[in-house]
């Protein structure tokens, strides 16, 4: 094997790492607190633990700070376990300075870009505001053990204070919060906050009073006690989540090259992912592998118009909702209805301020992507529907190609689904599809795709990711879900899945030879036994 | 006795696990079978007949030095090297006294872990 290979999977290795480091030195920081509370051996223990596995491996994937920091606290925690257990004052100094250090060696690391296999995208982050601090605290562990960042604010200053440095992506918050005496407060934070914030309200009655009182007070929930976590997950996702998740991609059509940059350049200032193309008749290959939410394009081109082109694009029903925005210089309006009946959306003269192009861009891209979510996923899981997948596989095998690129997929099964249904029930049977599905999401990068392609099927694609490096995210991601309590009344029950994995071959291999071949290593991993991951021998 | 071919490997660490197979193998080009913990490696002692074993001393459940001892009570003759992030002259002294062929430090350079492997299990090799 080349060396450049290794290089390169060595970097995404790393990449890997990197992004999970501030979350472990959270987690450091978290056992810390808690040892400095309820002083144990038991806690140092667990301290020393995870101090270790990061000693041993932070310079391995080329972080020796990491290591340093990590292995100086350890020391001071085995010089304390190996007295009377108890923590000395030497290393109630010394180990705050020394997680210090290795946040800001997990940060440095962590801001260093790449592609990274089974990070987690950035946790959404979530401030709560209770009457009483065990209940908030027995609610932040739940939403911790999804991986939320959840902070327990104690009154509103305290979390004026906290929003002030970095807003939550979403706050939850007492009923009692929005009552005639907290309410305005309450507003005027609001109002205050760099971007709006969305609230959930929690309240011991379900009352039309009390749900009205939370709408007033800007509520996008309303939950009784005791919370269904399940759900109120599944709403912090859809309202906290995709204000963080779009991630537009604008594809620029313009025969001059020069101009294509510079509008790239803008839009990719206010966060866009941008794309350029100089020949206008590759757009059908572009517009396959870059998969834009929007399409903006010079009206008057060499080779064929704009006009033409948009009509050549709509002719595919895959592309009949994607907007195109022309460019041009023509300041006639009767040309510019013409454009615009044959299949532009809209219409911007050059030279095009930047901001009335960002905004132009944004709204059309925030259209279509709402449309897109609303028709793509499937309603359960909230996993791409089997048609969208199939899609996106068709896109990344043709990306993987073109860029030489590894690809690996892989299908999931629940194993006795049907017994799942039977004994406990079929709402106890969705949860756990929405559990599997939540999991994957979560575990799993931005730019992998799960999707839900059958009852109790699932198609995972992981780009830019070999096979050595898929199984053993997979096999995680497997250990993880068997250990998942599902609840069906006053009973527990655990659930498994089988797992096929087939990679991209270097020559020859199309989407459906790929699917084929997870296919039957499905079949193989659940005829030997479920609760496995087995991957297929296509090479 | 051939060569160095394949190595028997517990690490509890995912990502570390991952490292290491890619050095070993990838860069390597050793047959690798990675474990997740002592009582894995045990099981796969057995049939995957390793030239060398390479151990964490730290892991959940079995260590290092409890799963040496299971192997060899299990009539597993194979080298066994450690790994540890503890590299305390002392600590590698009270290491070796168990009767092992090397140590190996963490954090390793995975550009050169293989190397390392190979070199301990030739000097194991020479001396019989």
């Amino acid at each position: 094997m080349a060396v450049a290979d290794v290089t390169r999977e060595l970097e995404l290795l790393r990449a890997s790492y990197a992004q999970r480091l501030p979350e472990r030195v959270s987690e450091l920081r978290t056992l810390w607190s808690d040892a400095l509370e309820h002083p144990s051996p038991q806690a140092l223990r667990q301290l020393r633990q995870l101090l270790h596995g990061l000693a041993g491996s932070g310079a391995s994937f080329g972080f020796p700070e990491v290591s340093d920091a990590a292995r100086r606290a350890e020391q001071e925690l085995d010089r304390c376990l190996e007295g009377d257990g108890a923590l000395d004052d030497p290393a109630r100094t010394r180990v705050p300075l020394e997680l210090a250090r290795l946040e800001a060696a997990a940060g440095k690391a962590s801001a260093t870009r790449g592609a990274a296999v089974a990070a987690t995208p950035e946790a959404l982050s979530v401030a709560i505001l209770e009457r009483d601090r065990p209940t908030a605290e027995a609610l932040a562990r739940q939403l911790e053990q999804y991986r939320l960042r959840v902070a327990v604010t104690e009154g509103i200053p305290a979390l004026r204070e906290r929003a002030r440095e970095a807003p939550p992506d979403a706050l939850i918050a007492d009923i009692g919060y929005c009552d005639a005496r907290h309410g305005p407060a309450m507003r005027e934070l609001m109002a205050r906050l760099p971007r709006p914030v969305p609230i959930f309200y929690l309240s011991d009655n379900d009352g039309i009073e009390e749900r009205l009182r939370a709408v007033r007070a800007y509520g996008k929930g309303f939950f009784t006690r005791p919370v269904d976590v399940d759900e109120l997950l599944r709403r912090l996702e859809r309202v906290a989540g995709t204000a963080r998740r779009r991630n537009y991609r604008v594809l620029i059509v313009d025969d001059d090259a020069e101009t294509a940059r510079l509008h790239a350049l803008t839009l990719e200032r206010a966060a866009l992912r941008c794309r350029t193309l100089t020949e206008p008749l590759r757009v059908l290959e572009a517009l396959a592998e870059f998969d834009p939410d929007i399409m903006l394009m010079d009206l008057h081109m060499p080779a064929c118009t704009g006009p033409e082109l948009a009509a050549v694009i709509r002719q595919q029903s895959r592309f009949t909702g994607l907007p195109i925005v022309y460019l041009s210089g023509e300041a006639r309006l009767d040309r510019q209805l013409a454009a615009l009946r044959a299949g532009g959306d809209d219409f911007l003269v050059k030279p095009v301020d930047a901001s009335t192009l960002v905004t132009v861009v944004m709204s059309s891209a925030e259209r279509s992507r709402a449309i897109r979510d609303a028709t793509m996923h499937d309603g359960l899981t909230g996993a791409l529907n089997h048609t969208h997948t199939q899609a996106r596989l068709h896109v990344e095998v043709a990306r993987a190609q073109r860029y030489e690129r590894p690809l690996t997929i892989a299908i999931l099964d629940i194993d006795h689904f049907k017994a799942i249904n039977d004994s406990y029930g079929h709402p106890a049977g969705d949860r756990v599809l929405r559990s599997l599905a939540r999991l994957l999401r979560q575990r799993l990068r931005l730019t992998d795709v799960v999707g839900r392609i059958g009852g109790e099927e699932f198609m995972v694609i992981l780009t830019d990711t070999p096979a050595e490096l898929a199984v053993p995210v997979l096999n995680d991601l497997r250990s993880l879900f068997a250990a998942q309590l599902h609840a069906a009344g006053m009973n527990t029950f655990q659930a498994t899945f089988s797992a096929g994995v087939a990679a991209l071959p270097r020559q020859g291999g199309t989407a459906q030879v790929l699917e084929d071949a997870a296919d039957h290593a499905l079949y193989e991993a659940k005829r030997a036994g479920r609760n496995r991951v087995v991957l297929s021998p296509l090479r | 006795m051939t060569g160095l071919r394949r190595i028997l490997c517990a690490e509890d660490d995912p990502d570390i696990r991952l490292v290491i197979e890619l050095a070993l193998a990838r860069v390597g080009g050793y047959e690798v079978r990675m474990c997740a913990d002592g009582a894995e490696t045990l099981a796969a002692a057995q049939a995957f007949h390793p030239d060398i074993i390479l151990l964490d001393v730290m892991m959940p459940g079995l260590d290092g030095p409890a799963t040496l001892a299971a192997l060899r009570a299990a009539g597993i003759r194979a080298p066994v090297a450690f790994m540890t992030a503890k590299a305390m002259p002392d600590d590698v002294r009270t290491l070796a006294a168990l009767g092992i062929a090397g140590v190996i430090t963490k954090p390793f350079d995975p550009m050169t872990l293989a190397d390392e492997v190979y070199r301990i299990w030739e000097r194991q090799n020479g001396s019989r």
